[in-house]
Order: structure tokens, then sequence, then C-alpha cells
């Protein structure tokens, strides 16, 4: 079990996740790191129930979030996470393929904290991920 | 083959809507059309051939019937030039300016026509008539129009150059034109009443009358063969001849075979006169309604065109730009993780599969860019275009060496548009003409504008490569390239979506070249507000 949980990836591209996780790891962020598969799953973490029930108590400090996925997608699980008092602080970043102006308008009205589309090319990837990773949970203070 | 079709996605049924095919002006008209026309100055001579022996029968003085009757005219003929007029805004050709105007004027003088006759609103007409002054304000409405019409004939569908606010401008002088034209007429008749030879005894034809009547109708004659030689033949022109028939009809009976006022001569040839003024009405809003009906399914099956496309440009956003990604990423992890194993016949090759992700990735981009470039709303202001011009330079600044490249710039004019979109045009241009010349000796660039006609003009010039002037058609559209990607890097979207942000301002983008010696690019904006087009 893990108990302090550094970054919660949502992500349903398996490809993508382990691209994601490696350049958390180039950014040093190795461990603390749980990748989920769909918004599901993640909101059974956040409420700690399903697979989740009886994890360790707190919340990630951040949530890398894709918004495309199969059931639950990304604007669904910001959604509820930002309408829970609870939640509401915990940072999200939304990480997505889409530049579409009203994904990211849609994203910024359910107050993400940032928005990152996915670049082609993976060093601007690795770089633009490893950067928020260890700007979201090194540099920024959470209450 | 036909397996594949039946899986496509079933399209949305595509609706013929050309100009040539909306506008009843250029709508040519069909056997149908012919056979009705036809059949309507069938029923006209029939009636003629029945009216004409009969004449000169004197009938009772209703005086209710003028105004009636003049009054219904005069709507008729103002709704038609409203239409007409509406029209010409949007064909902006000429020939209809000149038969709205006429429709006015004909609407003008069954006005003045109404007011001169004498014992209707005063007992010798109101306007300072005289007693011959209603006779040939009639005589000079019906010689004038058939003018109208030859000169609708002769100048056919020329399209009057300029931006939306000359047509207006165009439309406003020909209103004032035909109104004092009109006036002058009034006024001739009415305070040069004595100039003019009489040709009414009270209300008693003349001799004379007979000379002047035969000058208008050997117009009406004559306005036929010029529709007639219309090509193609349209349903206006065909509904024109009609009129110009009837018109003789009309002449016929109540001004040449009958003896004066308020005889069954009279009366039928201003029944004529109405039928002849409503024939083209009728057909204007028949055409309208039909339109209208076509213009709605059109516009309901370009909804449905743009919600796919919506879908379509998301997919390929989220969907296409994934797998390169890991074609990317996963080339670049084989590259860290087994450098060891690669010699560097295998670094190249990987290096390659690299190389060709990242360019199809950049494909997508630029083909999405394009998509949205259409798509997007957008949000007009007034702008500073030196200043984008400035900050464009700005930015190209950090790629290319300011110093050895000469820009020459003149101050350049204001333009409303959207200034998002505008700049990605500034960009394009300003960064191909710093891309294709960057490698000659002494690199230079004029940016310049100026004002006229109503148009704003830009022009981007370059001692660059340019390009081969027998393309210069190809270079604005999607994915055309004059270079191959070694020479010069590029996706071949830039100059797609400068012109497409140009037309949507209702502009048009341009270009000339010598191979070796530099390109020009010219855009130009119309100058003032403008109405904003829909994506």
């Amino acid at each position: 079990m893990i108990t302090s949980l550094e970054v919660l990836l949502v992500e349903d591209n398996p490809r993508d996740a382990e691209m994601t996780l490696r350049a958390l790891k180039k950014g040093g962020i190795d461990s603390g790191v749980l990748w989920v598969k769909d918004g599901e799953q993640a909101l059974e973490y956040i409420a700690a129930t399903g697979a989740f029930s009886g994890r360790a108590a707190g919340y990630p400090k951040v949530v890398l979030l894709d918004l495309k996925m199969p059931r639950v997608n990304g604007f669904e699980v910001l959604a509820r996470l930002k309408s829970s008092e609870e939640t509401r602080t915990v940072p999200v970043v939304v990480l997505t393929s889409s530049g579409e102006h009203r994904d990211v308008l849609e994203s910024h009205r359910l107050s993400a904290n940032s928005y990152l589309v996915k670049p082609v090319s993976y060093d601007s990837f690795v770089d633009s991920v490893s950067r928020a990773g260890i700007y979201w949970t090194r540099s920024n203070q959470l209450p | 083959m036909s397996a594949i079709i039946s899986d496509l996605p079933s399209a949305p049924k595509a609706v013929r809507l050309s100009h040539a095919d909306i506008f009843l002006s250029t709508a040519p008209a069909r056997v149908k059309d012919r056979r009705l026309a036809l059949g309507v100055v069938l029923l006209s001579v029939l009636a003629f051939a029945l009216a004409a022996p009969f004449a000169k029968q004197p009938m009772a003085q209703v005086w209710a019937f003028l105004p009636t009757y003049q009054a219904i005219l005069v709507i008729n003929d103002l709704i038609t030039a409203a239409v007409l007029f509406g029209q010409y805004s949007v064909m902006r050709t000429t020939s209809l300016l000149v038969l709205a105007c006429g429709y006015l004027f004909c609407a003008l003088m069954a006005i003045a026509h109404a007011l001169s006759f004498p014992g209707l609103f005063a007992p010798a007409g109101l306007l300072h008539a005289g007693p011959q002054t209603t006779a040939w304000l009639y005589f000079i409405w019906h010689g004038l129009f058939p003018l109208a019409v030859i000169a609708y004939a002769l100048l056919r569908d020329r399209e009057s150059s300029g931006s939306r606010g000359a047509t207006r401008r165009a439309m406003i002088w020909s209103i004032a034109a035909t109104v004092a034209l009109a006036a002058g007429i009034v006024l001739l008749t009415t305070a040069g009443h004595d100039l003019l030879p009489p040709i009414m005894s009270g209300d008693r034809d003349l001799g004379d009358k007979v000379f002047v009547a035969s000058f208008s109708w050997v117009l009406c004659v004559a306005a036929m063969p010029f529709l007639w030689r219309r090509r193609p033949f349209s349903v206006l022109d065909l509904w024109l001849s009609v009129v110009m028939c009837v018109w003789i009809f009309e002449i016929a009976l109540a001004a040449v075979l009958n003896s004066g006022r308020f005889d069954f001569g009279w009366y039928a040839g201003r029944v004529y006169g109405l039928a002849a003024g409503s024939f083209v009405l009728f057909v204007l809003l028949l055409e309208n309604g039909v339109l209208f009906a076509r213009l709605a399914e059109a516009y309901k099956n370009l909804g449905e065109a743009n919600r796919e496309l919506e879908a379509f440009s998301y997919s390929v956003s989220h969907d296409l730009r994934s797998p390169l990604r890991a074609i990317d990423g996963y080339a670049r992890m084989l590259e860290e993780d087994y450098a060891d194993k690669f010699d560097e016949e295998g670094g190249r090759i990987l290096g390659v599969v690299r190389d060709e992700a990242l360019r199809m990735g950049g494909l997508v981009d630029g083909l999405l860019r394009y998509s949205r470039t259409g798509r997007l709303a957008m949000s007009p202001a007034e702008i500073d275009t030196d200043e984008i011009v400035d900050n464009v330079l700005a930015v190209c600044g950090r790629e290319y060496d300011f110093g050895k490249i000469t820009i020459e710039r003149t101050p350049l004019p204001k333009v409303h548009g959207d200034p998002m979109l505008l700049r990605q045009v500034w960009e394009n241009l300003i960064g191909n003409a710093l891309k294709y010349s960057a490698r000659c000796e002494h690199p230079r660039i004029v940016i310049s504008g100026e004002s006229k006609d109503g148009m704003h003009v830009f022009r981007i010039q370059d001692n660059g490569v340019g390009f081969d002037a027998a393309y210069k058609d190809k270079l604005f559209g999607v994915f055309q390239r004059l270079h191959t990607d070694d020479e010069f890097p590029g996706t071949g979207v830039g100059l797609a979506i400068a012109q497409k942000v140009v037309t949507r301002h209702d502009g048009r983008i341009w270009a000339d070249s010598i191979v070796n010696e530099g390109a020009t690019f010219c855009f130009s904006l119309p100058a003032g507000n403008r109405r904003d087009h829909e994506p």
C-alpha cells in the first residue's frame, strides 16, 4: 500500500502511461506514483472505495488527468474532484492529446489547475511532464 | 469496392446551390417556364383580340378605379424594385441595378401620374398639373422603362467590382439618380407643361397622341430582341419579355385604339398594365419562397457537415497524435536503453523512424490548425497593423539574425478584423519571406501597405529564392509545396491558412515571383467595418 502519494496518473493508454512514468522518473519522481487506467478507478481511489477501500488517508499532491477515457472521462473526474469541499484543493493537471479550444475552455471552467497538451515529440513530452511533476510535487505549497 | 463504400458513414446530402441556380436573374428558363410564359402571352393576345373592337366604347366614369389600380401598381413596382435591389446586393451585377431602378422609376411615375390626374385629387390634378401633364407622364414612363430593360439586357452580367461598401454606394447613388430623373420629368410635364405639344383635349385624345404612343410602343418592341439575345436566357429575361409584350397590348388599348379616358380600351389597357406589373413580382416572390426552402435545407445540411467535421477534427487531434507520440517515444526509449546495441547504421535508421513520426505529427497539427482557422468564430476589432508586424518581427528575431537582413517598412493602415487570425497571416508571410531569403547574401524584405478603392492592400516582398510563377495558383492549397523538405522544411499549411483568414475577412491574397530573384505576396482587406462571415 502506498502511504503518501505524490502523483495519481489517470491514463487509459498504456503507451502514454509508460512514457509519462518514465518522464516523471527523469524528473526524479520515481516513487509515490500510482497509475490508474480510467476515470472510474480514479474516482474509486479518491473516494477510497472498491479496490482502494482501506487505503491510507490523504490525497495525492497532483492528479495528472487524461480527458478521453472509456466509461468515466476526465471531465467527469475533474467535475467530481472540484465539486467536493474536501477534494477541491487537490491540484489537477489535465494531460491530453487534445489542443481543441473547447476542451481547454471546459477544463478551465471546471477549475483545472493546469492544462498540458501532450506533444508528439517525445523529448518535448518528457520535458513538459517532468517539469510539471517537479513543480506540483516539489515547489507547490498545498494548504 | 461497393462493400467498402457502403461501410463509409453517409455524407450529408449534397445540395447544389450555385449563384446561377439560386437567382431568378440567372436561373436558366426551363421548358416548363417557357410554356407557361407562352401560355400567358397567347391568353393576352386572345383577350386583346376580343377587347380591341370595343376599345372606343364609352364606359361609366368609375373614380375609385384609378386610385385603386394605381396604388396596387405602385406597391407592386416598389416591392419588385426592393427584391431586385436585394438580388443586386448579392450578385453585384450592374444589369440588375439598372432593372431595379427601372421598377423604382415606374413606381414613382405611377405616383406622379395618379396625383396629376385631372379630377382625382383636385379638379385639375395636383402638382400644378396642366391638362397634358398626366398623358405625357404616362408616355415618358412607358417609354423609359423599356429603355431600362434594354440597358439591363445589354449590360448582361457584368459584375461591378469593389467591396460591399462600393455596392451600397452604387445603390444609393442609383436610387438618388432615379428619384432625380423622376422629379425632372414631373417638373418638365408641370412647370414645362407649355413646352410639350398637346396630345389631349379634356378627356379626349388628340390625333398627335398616336405618334407619341407609337414611340413608347417601338421601344417595347425593340426591348424584346435584346432580351432574347441574352444567354443563358434566364427566368427573369423570359418574364421581362412577357411584360414588354403585355405593355404593347396595354399601350395599344389604352392609348392608340381607344378614343380617350374612361372608354373600354382605357380600362382594359390598365388591367393589362396591372397584370404586367404583377408577373415579375409574382415570379420573384415564388422563386424567393423556393430559394428560402432550399437555403433552409442547405443550412441544415451544412450544420450536419460541420458537426461531422468537428467530430473528425477532434478524433484526428486525439487519436492520430497519440500513436505518433508512441512511435517517437518508443524509438527514443530504444535509443536511451539500448544505445550500446546499435551501430551507426542502426542509429541512423532509428533516427529516420523518429523524424518521420515527428514530420507526420507536424502535418496532423498543420491540418488541425487549418481546419480550426475556418471554424473558429471571429472576434473583430480595430487592429494596429504596425503593432502586429512589430510583434511578429520580434518573435522571428529569435530565429533569424537580423544583423544581416535588411527590413524596410512603410507605415501600414489600421484594419478592422480578428487580431488573432490576421496575426497568423503576417506570421506566415513574414516567416516565409525570411525562410526563403535567409540563404541569399544580402536578404532584403520590404513590407508596405496602401489604401485604395475601399481596400487596404499589403505587400511583403523578398529577394529570396522565389518560385516558378507558373505554379502560383497551387501555392495556397493545403499541403501544396513548391520546395522539397530538404531544400526548405515546411508543412505546406501556412499559406492555406493565410488564404482562409484573408477570405474570411472578405479580402484576397495573391503572389508573384521570379525564380532566384524573390517573391512578392500581397493581400487586401476591406477598409471600414464589415459584416462577419460565419465559418
